[in-house]
């Protein structure tokens, strides 16, 4: 991966996903961006302890976890004002809660120029240059 | 398993970071393609309620055993696992079992592996440990380079099995421990638990 936008170099993201290849992929992604991976967590409890441990500039949250839906997460990623990208596979994307369902989403599968581009929108607030 | 397209994107991109060549990209990926669809073919069979380790394990190695079946040996009681787990056992088996065609007991004429797994009371909560060992294997040596295979050996077993592997390269083989909880914080659904 060669593409590094120097705005995402140097980043804290909070990786939250339960499928461990999904993972390992959206890591390889991120650090080939020049970010810093915190995690990946892979359920609500683990990912609880990352967000409250340390300071993140950005998250990118699966919307579910192993059966439950990440809306614990998504409050609190909001009440600490770290922006984040709800990651959504097909079946239910509509959960019921406000921090969850207003948050911008990613859907998967997504390459490595999707994953940068809505990191730069919505962790940078900067629109993408493409 | 919710994400089959990203899982496979995964792989697929991942072969394709270790792969020199094309020619070398394509069995890799084929290999771990068809290790994903045993996963899901064993899950769907068993309902979705879990995977038995027996089975795991024979799916993995019986392509290889009915060659030379004196070569394997495997012992280990009946235990099932949630799905997902069972999914991520069954890529870490194919990896270990990759690997073993390239650098271990699957290179030689007199490599032999000795594949069992058994529950550990003696900590605070059960353990499952299983351990697979090979001997055999002359200049036994670990992969050249750290790929992707043994990323997925040590991620799976720390990520979905919420434990840890432990690969050691001895003189005639590898000895490979994965130790994880038998009852993970993850297995929530109730399906399957306490079958075995």
């Amino acid at each position: 991966v060669s593409a590094r936008p120097d705005g995402l170099a140097g980043l804290r993201i909070l990786v939250v996903e339960d499928e461990m290849l999904v993972a390992m992929m959206v890591e390889d992604m991120l650090r080939g961006m020049g970010c810093d991976v915190v995690g990946p967590a892979g359920s609500v409890e683990d990912a609880l302890v990352e967000i409250r441990g340390q300071h993140l500039d950005g998250a990118l949250l699966d919307i579910n976890l192993q059966g439950r839906d990440s809306s614990p997460l998504a409050e609190a990623l909001r009440d600490r004002e770290v922006p984040f990208l709800v990651v959504t596979g097909y079946g239910r994307t509509e959960i019921g809660n406000a921090a969850l369902d207003t948050a911008p989403r990613l859907k998967k599968p997504f390459g490595l120029a999707e994953l940068m581009d809505r990191m730069t929108e919505v962790i940078l607030g900067t629109p993408a240059h493409r | 398993v919710k994400n089959v397209l990203a899982t496979v994107q995964s792989v697929a991109l991942q072969t394709v970071r270790q792969s020199d060549s094309l020619e070398s990209f394509e069995p890799a990926f084929e290999g771990r393609l068809q290790a994903l669809a045993r996963a899901h073919d064993l899950l769907v069979e068993e309902g979705w309620a879990g995977a038995d380790i027996g089975e795991l394990v024979h799916q993995t190695l019986d392509p290889y055993r009915s060659k030379d079946g004196e070569r394997v040996t495997i012992d280990g009681p009946k235990l099932t696992l949630r799905p997902q787990s069972g999914v991520a056992l069954i890529m870490i088996l194919h990896e270990l079992a990759t690997n073993a065609v390239k650098y271990g007991f699957l290179s030689t004429p007199g490599g032999t592996l000795k594949i069992t797994w058994r529950i550990d009371d003696g900590d605070d909560r059960p353990q499952i440990r299983l351990r697979w060992i090979e001997a055999g294997v002359p200049l036994a040596k670990p992969p050249s380079r750290r790929g992707f295979g043994t990323a997925l050996i040590e991620r799976g077993t720390s990520h979905e099995l919420r434990g840890r592997a432990v690969l050691e390269y001895r003189p005639d083989g590898l000895h490979a421990e994965l130790i994880f909880p038998r009852d993970t914080p993850a297995w929530r659904d109730g399906s399957g638990e306490g079958r075995s």
